[in-house]
């Protein structure tokens, strides 16, 4: 139905679709969710500089957070965040609402824009219109999988929240320091059969939540 | 056997998806995997799983940071140019005939056509022939192949130092867990003490093969170490 919301947005005319934009609103949370997305979508339709505003805004410095936390120096953090930035804007098109949110989109660039500048290497990442397999959706138009987009978020981040700390922090550090099990342990001095039994137990136990399964399988 | 290897397998597959969404996999890895989740459904919602958790993790977990004076100035200042900048420079597909009629995903023919010599399949021993791809980045510390296996050949017992992972691209081949097909992305890791696959009997099997450690075999087997590790 948000999902839905989030199309149909886009076919009404400029008064409504701009309506995002107003910030005398409060919004809740979720509301914010689709923001963004809507916000994506604006960005790549109609190369929608104000839209990019409002996520640079929301976004770039978390983005800066996320990578001083990797162990970027604040100038590094700066100029990688801006260049994620760009190339939110340059990619804007391949952005799915279906398919991710925009938070878990803009990651995946953010965490491609460091493997390129730190390691030097181009990251071949699937392309989503090349998948092989056949979109489930299509033969299955129910909206609580699409509807998912705008709050895996939430579910998601209250099941990790709820994870014994030593095995949230574990998982956080695997996304902030994008370190292998190996690289963990040796940084934390945690021996490896406990980080990868930590993370096993962790992972488990996401998979296994009721919420996250609904939103999931 | 059983259960117990099952679930291990399970284990590292789900560990190395969760490795592949926050970028702690190397070149060769990473593209077995961006292979893996073009051809398998799994692979997909799992990357899409682990890759929402990486979305958390930003959206959640990152307490905002300033940003520098007038960076988000330059940043929409530049747009405009990089938009005259993407005047769609497409570089045509090239066939990657190496394969065939096999489709593979684009990836991998970008990685095969990307190759400095063009690869051939070379002969390892009786039934199996394979060619390894070099990786552009030094730093990557893993080894990735294609390996082409006749109709119901089968593999000598080994063990694996490091890990593991095989990817199917056509036929398929059959272990101690079952039957591996098109799409199907195995990992073993350095604990499991061995596996006997057996390619397909009418099909054979095509697979990618990425190690990060020699692979030991065992007996008369260790003619094919000179190829399979180092």
């Amino acid at each position: 139905m948000l999902l839905n919301a989030v199309m149909d947005a886009q076919h009404k005319d400029t008064d409504q679709s701009d309506n995002y934009l107003s910030s005398s609103s409060i919004k809740t949370e979720d509301e914010e969710k689709v923001c963004f997305n809507k916000m994506m979508i604006a960005v790549a339709e109609k190369r929608d500089k104000q839209a990019f505003q409002k996520l640079f805004e929301h976004f770039a410095p978390r983005l800066k957070s996320f990578l001083m936390k990797g162990g970027s120096d604040e100038s590094q953090a700066d100029e990688l965040a801006q260049e994620t930035m760009l190339t939110i804007w340059q990619k804007a098109e391949s952005f799915n609402p279906a398919q991710a949110s925009a938070s878990t989109w803009i990651f995946t660039i953010a965490r491609n824009k460091k493997i390129d500048v730190l390691r030097k290497i181009k990251r071949h990442d699937y392309d989503p219109k090349e998948l092989e397999i056949v979109e489930s959706s299509k033969d299955n138009p129910d909206q609580v999988e699409q509807m998912s987009m705008a709050t895996q978020t939430e579910v998601l981040s209250e099941a990790i929240e709820q994870l014994p700390k030593e095995q949230a922090d574990l998982l956080k550090l695997s996304f902030f320091e994008e370190l292998s099990h190996n690289e963990i342990a040796e940084k934390t001095n945690i021996a490896l059969g406990t980080v990868k039994s930590r993370i096993r137990l962790a992972l488990e136990r996401l998979r296994g939540d009721s919420k996250v399964k609904i939103l999931w399988d | 056997m059983g259960l117990g290897q099952d679930n291990r397998r399970e284990d590292e597959y789900q560990a190395l998806m969760l490795a592949y969404a926050s970028g702690a996999l190397d070149e060769a890895e990473t593209l077995i995997v961006s292979a893996h989740i073009n051809l398998s459904e799994k692979g997909q919602k799992a990357a899409s799983f682990y890759e929402a958790m990486g979305g958390v993790t930003l959206e959640k977990f990152c307490e905002p940071v300033q940003m520098s004076k007038g960076s988000m100035e330059y940043v929409l200042d530049r747009l405009d140019d990089l938009d005259k900048d993407n005047s769609c420079a497409q570089s045509e597909s090239c066939e990657c005939s190496i394969f065939k009629d096999l489709p593979i995903p684009d990836c991998l023919s970008d990685a095969v056509l990307g190759q400095k010599r063009s690869p051939s399949w070379k002969k390892y021993v009786p039934g199996v022939e394979g060619f390894e791809l070099k990786m552009g980045c030094k730093r990557s510390t893993s080894k990735a192949r294609f390996m082409r296996f006749d109709p119901a050949f089968k593999s000598p017992h080994h063990s694996h130092a490091g890990r593991e992972i095989t990817l199917v691209l056509d036929g398929a081949f059959d272990d101690e867990t079952g039957r591996y097909g098109r799409g199907d992305l195995l990992v073993i890791d350095n604990e499991e003490q061995h596996h006997t696959p057996q390619a397909c009997p009418t099909d054979g099997c095509v697979c990618m093969v990425v190690t990060n450690a020699p692979i030991r075999l065992k007996g008369i087997a260790s003619l094919l170490n000179p190829f399979l590790g180092k």
